[in-house]
């Protein structure tokens, strides 16, 4: 790509710079949990890209397996874990609160 | 916490971000940085050294120091995992709800075994690979662990395995095995006479590789037994 067009990859550098700025916004303030974490899949792969970039692929390659594939596949499953524990304890208290009523009518 | 409260808290944190990031990108920028010549001579220092690559030479000789602590802190993370969330009682299973439940995927298709089946040798085949390479090109224990962890993790999927097993003797010996190498070496350097971690320069290569390894098989555990227990749910707490 070097030498090509200088141009080129200075663009391709600020759409990057950008791109990943506004994507960890997002995923910063995303509402739903499940969102923030595929943002944050995306954002690591953006970081791979820019180790590359810097001439960097020891990092770009730790990035892309560390930070992307394992972090977000634990981020996605322990979003599932929590996802269920809040159903269970919604059906906790619904039934704690059918106990109560059902003691008031006695 | 309400908005209104939350603000100057915002205001601050962003203000100390865009000063670490504007300082960062003057240093990064600055000329002195660009006309060090720090990376010429690195490199020249791990030619000597009979290693190719400049950041295994970094990570493994000049500063072997830091990777040996690193490897510990990983350990020492998967330790804090297990405290945090009750693996030891989980295992014991004295309650049965404390066991909790782990998180499986249906799959009738077979897909995910499917995908393993072909994933399964070109992954060994990847993490190896990028543990050879790393004593001449990119590549090196962490990276080729990571890529051996992901198959752990597909296995995983494709075949739950009970959180206990996670803390047998053989796991805990797999996830201490890399920093019980390192050590060993840097003890042996220092038996020989040496400084700690100053190995040989003619027993580099095979040195570097047998940590490497050892290092590689114990982040694939430590990943992975993370992985299975952050799919674990809380049990007792729920």
């Amino acid at each position: 790509m070097t030498g090509v067009a200088l141009g080129l990859d200075a663009s391709f550098d600020w759409i990057l710079a950008f791109l990943m700025i506004a994507t960890a916004w997002r995923a910063l303030g995303a509402r739903d949990g499940f969102q923030s974490v595929v943002l944050f899949i995306t954002f690591g792969v953006m970081a791979s890209i820019a180790w590359i970039r810097i001439g960097s692929p020891d990092l770009a390659l730790a990035e892309a397996a560390i930070g992307t594939g394992v972090a977000g596949a634990i981020f996605v499953t322990s979003l599932a874990v929590l996802e269920r524990s809040e159903q269970r304890d919604e059906e906790r208290d619904a039934e704690c609160e059918q106990g109560e009523g059902s003691d008031a009518g006695e | 916490m309400p908005e209104s409260r939350r603000r100057p808290a915002r205001a601050l944190s962003a203000i100390g971000c865009a000063t670490l990031g504007a300082s960062l990108g003057w240093m990064a920028l600055s000329r002195s940085a660009r006309e060090s010549d720090l990376a010429r001579s690195v490199s020249e220092a791990s030619t000597a050294r009979g290693l190719e690559h400049e950041v295994t030479a970094v990570l493994l000789d000049f500063r072997g120091y830091d990777t040996l602590l690193e490897t510990a802190v990983l350990l020492a993370a998967l330790t804090g995992v297990w405290a945090v969330h009750g693996t030891l009682e989980a295992s014991r299973g004295e309650s049965p709800r404390a066991r909790g439940t782990r998180e499986t995927i249906d799959d009738p298709s077979g897909l995910v075994d499917g995908l393993l089946r072909v994933l399964a040798p070109i992954l060994l085949v990847a993490s190896a690979y990028l543990g050879w390479a790393g004593s001449h090109a990119p590549g090196g224990a962490f990276q080729a662990g990571t890529v051996l962890a992901s198959l752990l993790i597909l296995l995983t999927l494709a075949h739950p395995i009970d959180p206990g097993a996670a803390l047998s003797r053989g796991a805990r010996a797999l996830s201490s095995a890399g920093l019980w190498v390192f050590i060993s070496v840097a003890l042996g350097t220092g038996l020989g006479g040496r400084a700690f971690l100053d190995y040989p320069t003619a027993w580099m290569k095979p040195l570097v590789w047998l940590i490497e390894s050892a290092v590689a098989i114990s982040v694939a555990t430590i990943l992975a037994i993370f992985f299975v227990e952050a799919s674990r749910s809380g049990g007792e707490r729920s």
